[in-house]
């Protein structure tokens, strides 16, 4: 699915649930006042400590090991340690990504597959072939 | 008290808006916070339907609803400041392998 197929599903989607907030709001049983007294804060303690008390501990387990994996993740990274896992990016493989991005293509990351119309057309003619080039060299540096 | 159609149109409202923006939004951030849209719209129904009836049930699914929208916005965020590390942009497109 391209760009315009996606734009026009995504405006397509908007309409319809706008369409159902519309005739949400014409819904006889929802017109008149709610009977309300949910905002019973006793009533709702007791609820989560004693109905619901296993899924409230599952709840606080699954937060503390969505936050220790949060940190680990986006943790600083050490040049000793991290070298064999993180390769660090050059400043010419930079330049390339952000080329890429504002190209809008979408390709491999394998240079030699970067279509030559649209690197032609965003106006990477010569970049094209100076990533092959790169890819060239990081294999030899390799 | 506020009318339960009124809040089930705007459940629906910020629904709408939020699957407009995950699917038109090439930056990764911009389709996080979309998500967030979303998951607010359905803690709004919760909220309403709750009211609708008198019970607390649906406020107890509107808190574990807040709690897991929480932890996913951290490990979403974390994410992307590591995908970030790699190709120095959070525009989805450039995130084409698997594996760096």
């Amino acid at each position: 699915m391209n760009r315009d197929q996606q734009t026009w599903l995504a405006i397509g989607v908007f309409a319809v649930l706008l369409a159902a907030m519309l005739a949400a709001t014409s819904v006889e049983q929802w017109q008149d006042d709610p009977i309300g007294g949910a905002e019973d804060f006793d009533a709702l303690a007791q609820d989560l400590f004693t109905d619901h008390v296993v899924a409230l501990e599952a709840l606080g387990i699954l937060l503390t090991a969505a936050m220790i994996g949060a940190l680990v993740i986006a943790r600083p990274l050490v040049a000793g340690e991290d070298r064999d896992v993180y390769k660090p990016t050059r400043g010419h493989e930079l330049e390339r990504t952000q080329r890429v991005s504002e190209a809008g293509a979408v390709f491999p990351i394998d240079d030699s597959a970067v279509p030559a119309n649209i690197a032609a057309g965003a106006g990477l003619a010569a970049g094209a072939s100076a990533l092959n080039t790169d890819a060239a060299d990081g294999g030899e540096e390799e | 008290m506020i009318p339960t159609s009124h809040s089930v149109a705007l459940s629906a409202a910020l629904l709408a808006f939020g699957i407009l923006g995950l699917m038109l939004n090439k930056s990764a951030l911009r389709m996080l916070i979309s998500i967030e849209l979303v998951l607010n719209a359905a803690n709004i129904n919760f909220v309403a339907f709750a009211q609708e009836h008198g019970t607390s049930d649906g406020l107890t699914y509107t808190l574990f609803s807040i709690a897991l929208a929480a932890a996913e916005a951290a490990v979403g965020l974390a994410i992307l400041i590591h995908l970030y590390r790699h190709v120095r942009t959070v525009d989805t497109d450039a995130a084409t392998a698997l594996r760096f």
